[in-house]
């Protein structure tokens, strides 16, 4: 039991001293961007890995969040963190919109469903110009403040890494549980579910939700942490990349969002050698499709057992894994 | 008194009639037999009284009640539970918890309870636990058992874990559809067992079964389809001497020979 207290120390530890030993603000910033990516990836481990209902389609819920923020604050002079908060509650409204396709469908054509939900918000984003000022995009979105500090990118840093460790609670707290079961059940066999007595529609409003939800309050970090928001900031091809991110890390683990998406996000500058700038994102992505291919549990498993090696006696899990 | 009964119940997918037209009562308490031969529509039969097929046609009525085409899960929680010809298991789920699933609605609790890990869940986390452990001690699973992976089971376990995931919402009415399929003696044997244990505990059961031994040693009382038809209905042994029920499962061999 001592060992592995020591082994979370020196984890929390490292996570603290982060950014004071990395120095470089650029760095910490693009930390901070993986960060906020990482909340939108275990949102996803929550409704794709436990409850089983794909989605291609976040990067939407993502700008809605963005979106929401941003106007609200800058035009209806709502304060941040009220800003915030309707971020949140919009896409948990929008995910209502999204949850009634799965109630019919599933797997490939639920994909599909959740790509034109996407392509749809954006194609709004990117045309309702009076509201969202189109494809020029949003500016002067202000940072956050305490005490009348504005924050830098390492109290950005602090303030994501403790919402990330709420969040994680969370999802574990609902995974673990009876709720957690049922998302299970629904995701392994959705017709034995039902006869089990799951209203499985619960479920997936549900999951949908929470993971909308965590894409909504990321995408408000973003917008306040970035001051600029885009349409080309949601496109289809970050959806794709915060599942990617969650496959990475392992769409069935509680920690997979969380090593998903800084992994995801640092692989590609492993590889930035002078000469190489045009193909380090190709090999970057290679690797990422090595470890997608031959390791379909993702890193976590990994990350636990490693972990459990040095520092565990007993075999079982950091914060519990699903099964 | 009945428990279930249907009246005119017809089932059609696109051209073939599955069910057609079936008054079937089912006494409760008892423990009645659908027998017939293969695509006769005893799988059909029990699809639509537990919602899994919309009916056609026709009414299915529970405890006086018309449940006709309700969600599975309102049927489920009204207290009609089944397992599936070819088990249906939860592939990540343990023993234990595919037992845990049935009992979700048990739990009392709403989801700020799991997250604020509230005194309320872990006591009924303890209950349910605890009264999934029997269900399983009923059907034969024991401690060693609970947190193996259901589908690693060897076969004739996977059918008890069915059983004891179906008795785990607390049913009035136990469909089985060919529980004793693919078993060897012992699980066989066993099985019987748990059948009339069930019958004990005053719950209804609805047996399609294949293996006449066991419907011989169990059944109240016998219900023959024969395409989609009610052939005849009455006690075991008559039913089993019916010429028109020997003809059933047996005239095609015949017309093949
Ligand atoms: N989902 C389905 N779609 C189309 N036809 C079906 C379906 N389920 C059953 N049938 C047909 O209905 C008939 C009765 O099948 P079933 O109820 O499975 O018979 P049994 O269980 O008595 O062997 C068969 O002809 C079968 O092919
Ligand atoms: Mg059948």
């Amino acid at each position: 039991m001592q060992r592995r207290k020591i082994g979370f120390l020196i984890i929390a530890l490292l996570v603290v001293l982060y950014p004071l030993v990395i120095g470089d603000s650029y760095k910490v910033y693009i930390m901070n961007r993986s960060l906020i990516h990482a909340i939108i990836a275990m949102g996803l481990v929550t409704q794709v890995g436990f409850a089983g209902q794909i989605s291609l389609g976040h990067a939407a819920f993502y700008g809605i969040g963005a979106y929401t923020t941003s106007l609200t604050v800058l035009k209806l002079g709502f304060p941040i963190g009220l800003g915030f908060l309707a971020a949140i509650l919009m896409c948990v409204i929008f995910s209502v919109f999204l949850s009634v396709p799965s109630f019919k469908l599933s797997g490939f054509f639920l994909s599909l469903t959740t790509i034109a939900f996407g392509h749809i918000v954006w194609v709004i984003i990117v045309n309702w110009q009076s509201l969202t000022n189109g494809p020029l995009g949003v500016f002067g979105i202000p940072g956050l403040k305490l005490f009348g500090i504005k924050f830098n990118n390492t109290h950005y840093y602090y303030l994501l890494v403790a919402t990330i460790a709420l969040l994680y609670l969370f999802i574990k707290r609902i995974t673990n549980s009876f709720i957690g079961r049922a998302f299970m059940a629904m995701r392994d066999d959705e017709l034995a579910a039902e006869c089990s007595g799951i209203n499985t529609r619960n479920f997936k409003l549900l999951a949908f939700g929470i993971s909308a939800g965590f894409a909504g309050l990321a995408g408000a970090f973003y917008a306040h942490l970035s001051g600029f928001i885009s349409p080309e900031s949601f496109v289809f091809a970050e959806s794709t990349k915060f599942v990617g991110m969650a496959v990475t890390g392992g769409l069935r683990h509680l920690l997979g969002g969380i090593i998903g998406a800084p992994i995801v996000t640092f692989l590609p500058e492993l590889f930035r050698f002078p000469g190489w700038e045009t193909y380090y994102m190709m090999a970057a992505t290679f690797i990422i499709l090595m470890i997608v291919v031959f390791m379909p549990d993702g890193l976590a498993p990994l990350f636990e057992k490693g972990f459990n090696k040095i520092f565990g006696e007993r075999d079982d899990v950091k914060g519990g894994s699903s099964e | 008194m009945n428990i279930l009964e249907t009246k005119g119940l017809t089932k059609s997918f696109g051209g073939v009639t599955a069910n057609s037209d079936l008054d079937i009562n089912i006494e409760k308490g008892s423990i009645t037999g659908l027998i017939g031969p293969n695509g006769s529509g005893k799988t059909t039969f029990i699809n639509v009284v537990s919602g899994v097929h919309k009916a056609t046609s026709g009414r299915v009525i529970f405890n006086g009640q018309d449940i006709t085409n309700f969600d599975k899960h309102k049927i489920a929680r009204a207290g009609i539970a089944r397992t599936f010809q070819t088990i249906r298991l939860f592939e990540r789920l343990s023993v234990l918890e595919t037992v845990l699933v049935a009992r979700h609605a048990s739990f009392g609790a709403k989801i700020w309870d799991a997250v604020f890990s509230t005194p309320k869940l872990k006591m009924a986390n303890a209950r349910e636990e605890a009264r999934a452990k029997e269900l399983l001690e009923i059907v034969g699973l024991g401690k060693q058992h609970y947190h193996q992976m259901g589908n690693s089971l060897p076969y004739g376990y996977r059918r008890s874990l069915e059983i004891a995931r179906a008795l785990a919402l607390e049913p009035s009415l136990l469909l089985l559809d060919e529980p004793a399929a693919g078993m060897n003696r012992e699980e066989f044997n066993f099985l019987q067992d748990i059948i009339l244990n069930v019958k004990q505990q005053g719950i209804t059961i609805l047996l399609v079964e294949h293996t006449m031994e066991l419907v011989e040693a169990v059944v109240d009382h016998c219900v023959v389809l024969n395409y989609g038809q009610k052939l005849t209905e009455g006690p075991f042994c008559d039913c089993e001497s019916d010429p028109r029920v020997i003809e059933a499962y047996l005239g095609k061999e015949e017309a093949e020979c």
